[in-house]
């Protein structure tokens, strides 16, 4: 292809891109839903703006998980966040999940969706586990193309997660932030901030997360996520089991400060408090999203 | 489906009224008729159930789950005014307005004063001026009082077509009415012309009659809840499913609310192994547990239904069976 129409394509891409995050609704604040708190969830609806379910709970469902999510879709918009679609498998993508993807995203016609920037599965073997891939423009491209052919199937926008890692790959070509940024703009996509990570790897690893975010292209975060971790052997690791640190909410202080996200999700799996302790987590985004102009 | 049935009561009459002493039902082999006889009943009983199956509402929406549930009115929707009944003196017990003393319920010694009860509480309350059983209760016309407080609920849900519509209603007891006159009319005609022809073996055909009048009896009755309204009913009992299992706090401080919502949805069983367990054992004796209603003790909805929430999950557990369907 002639340089021209490469650099004509990519910029028609790319301000399609631009069009297409500018235009997406904001959500305001919500949770990411687990089922032991549902009966809480309806008694404090008004409190919650949206949802976001974990999309393979719904994958398989029996009858009562498709009862549940059409309950959910009722009362709320609803946000499913991949987990096992290993965009960084460099054998390719497992069609018959994402099949069953397809059909739940068409089911629920969200705003967009969201998948974690990762491998869970390689040579046919689910590791069951968040996998970082290494920061390399092979993985990159790995990324790239698994996710053009997700475009065949769903053609809902994709938003990235930054993921916690306990090892880095060696053999890097470029810094975390750098590809990120890098996946994200080669493959079209938004980017879905998980700020509790970025502080989690900012924690164990050294890093300065104000330079880290310098190097995201920041006009493309979509989403946030954020909650609390806890310390083990001097590791601080990502459980979404406590409440969330003030270093968090700093960071989402400054995030939001600069970016018009569409929505934040507080995402609470273990050590389950009661329901009004999330509240007040969700009404202290709602502040801050409030004080920066964000949503009313 | 009343028009189905109206035309297969004209065409029999049509047969008969030609000639009524012979004819071709008059002049038909015993066993063939008891056959042709089968048949109509079978048809007959088939359209009567989905008349009261089928309504309207089913292809409608639900509702969506309030966020501020009144547990009164769901309650009602459960159970009609039993269940509110029920519900009512529970609150009353737990605001210290009565007390369980062995089998019955009695004014608290010093109940607080009666000014702050809702008219409905009040009701309740006066009603309690002397100790009663729970077999007084539901035998009193205490439920009916507390239907007269309801009517707020009950306009409420017929606007929402969550009970049984009643324009079904009057189709339902229609089919119910032109079946029954095929049933016996026919049996009847037939076993007229079988006695003046001299035979007396007709206790099938006596059986057959009586025994399909009274099943066509039963469920031609309306369920209490229409198609959306049982449908509802679950949606709220599928949303609210944790309340079933929570563990209360030992005080019942501050948690008024949490447990009325369960109670009014899936019945005193949800207050087993709770400190109000005592409540449930007033209302649901041991032995009863299980027994769908019959007991003398117990109320059931003044609108014909049972108290189950018109035949969906019946209050998660043994609901059905007990006092008043709780």
């Amino acid at each position: 292809m002639r340089w021209w129409l490469r650099w004509w394509l990519w910029r028609w891409l790319w301000r399609r891109l631009e069009a297409m995050l500018s235009h997406l609704p904001s959500l305001g604040v919500g949770l990411g839903f687990r089922e032991p708190f549902k009966s809480d969830l309806f008694l404090n609806r008004q409190q919650v703006d949206f949802l976001e379910i974990v999309a393979e709970h719904y994958l398989d469902a029996s009858w009562q998980k498709q009862q549940e999510l059409e309950l959910l879709a009722a009362h709320f918009p609803i946000i499913p966040h991949a987990i096992n679609l290993s965009l960084g498998s460099a054998e390719g993508l497992d069609t018959d999940y994402l099949r069953k993807l397809a059909v739940l995203i068409k089911q629920l016609n969200p705003p967009w969706w969201s998948e974690h920037i990762c491998f869970t599965k390689a040579g046919g073997v689910d590791i069951g586990h968040l996998s970082p891939l290494p920061y390399t423009q092979e993985a990159v491209e790995v990324v790239r193309r698994n996710i053009a052919e997700v475009r065949r199937w769903v053609d809902v926008p994709l938003i990235l997660e930054n993921i916690t890692y306990m090892v880095t790959l060696p053999g890097a070509e470029m810094t975390e932030a750098q590809f990120l940024a890098e996946v994200v703009e080669r493959s079209d996509c938004g980017l879905l901030l998980d700020i509790t990570n970025l502080h989690t790897n900012a924690v164990n690893y050294g890093y300065d997360v104000h330079e880290f975010l310098q190097q995201l292209p920041c006009d493309r975060i979509v989403q946030l996520h954020f909650v609390g971790g806890h310390w083990h052997d001097g590791v601080l690791i990502d459980s979404h089991s406590q409440s969330t640190p003030v270093e968090v909410w700093q960071l989402m202080e400054e995030v939001v400060a600069h970016v018009p996200v569409k929505g934040i999700i507080l995402e609470r799996d273990e050590n389950l408090p009661p329901f009004a302790e999330l509240t007040k987590e969700l009404q202290k985004a709602r502040e801050i999203s409030r004080s920066n102009g964000r949503w009313g | 489906m009343d028009k189905f049935l109206f035309g297969v009561l004209v065409m029999l009459l049509v047969v008969v009224l030609h000639n009524p002493a012979s004819n071709p039902i008059a002049n038909m082999y015993g066993p063939h008729f008891l056959l042709f006889y089968g048949f109509l009943i079978t048809v007959t009983l088939l359209v009567s159930l989905w008349s009261v199956k089928h309504d309207s509402t089913a292809s409608l929406p639900l509702p969506l789950v309030p966020s501020n549930p009144d547990p009164y009115e769901i309650a009602y929707l459960r159970g009609g005014e039993n269940e509110v009944t029920r519900l009512v003196i529970f609150d009353l017990v737990q605001d210290g307005y009565l007390q369980i003393n062995q089998d019955r319920i009695e004014r608290s010694l010093d109940y607080p004063a009666p000014i702050h009860l809702s008219a409905i509480e009040r009701e309740v309350f006066n009603w309690f001026s002397s100790p009663r059983s729970v077999g007084e209760v539901f035998q009193s016309s205490l439920p009916v009082n507390v239907k007269k407080h309801c009517t707020v609920y009950e306009q409420h849900l017929l606007n929402d077509q969550l009970l049984f519509p009643i324009t079904a209603k009057e189709i339902a007891k229609r089919v119910a009415k032109t079946g029954m006159f095929i049933i016996l009319g026919l049996g009847g005609y037939k076993l007229l012309i079988a006695l003046l022809k001299g035979n007396f073996n007709v206790m099938l055909l006596i059986m057959m009659g009586i025994i399909s009048s009274i099943i066509l009896a039963i469920i031609s009755q309306p369920p209490r809840l229409s198609q959306r309204g049982q449908a509802y009913l679950k949606r709220l009992q599928q949303t609210f499913e944790q309340f079933k299992t929570q563990v209360f706090p030992s005080t019942p401080d501050g948690t008024e609310f949490n447990i009325l919502l369960p109670l009014a949805l899936f019945g005193v069983d949800t207050l087993t192994g709770t400190p109000y367990a005592e409540f449930r054992d007033f209302f649901h004796p041991s032995g009863n547990v299980g027994i769908s209603g019959g007991d003398s003790s117990c109320g059931s909805s003044s609108d014909g239904g049972s108290s189950c929430g018109g035949g969906s999950s019946c209050g998660g557990g043994g609901g059905c069976g007990g006092c008043g369907g709780g």
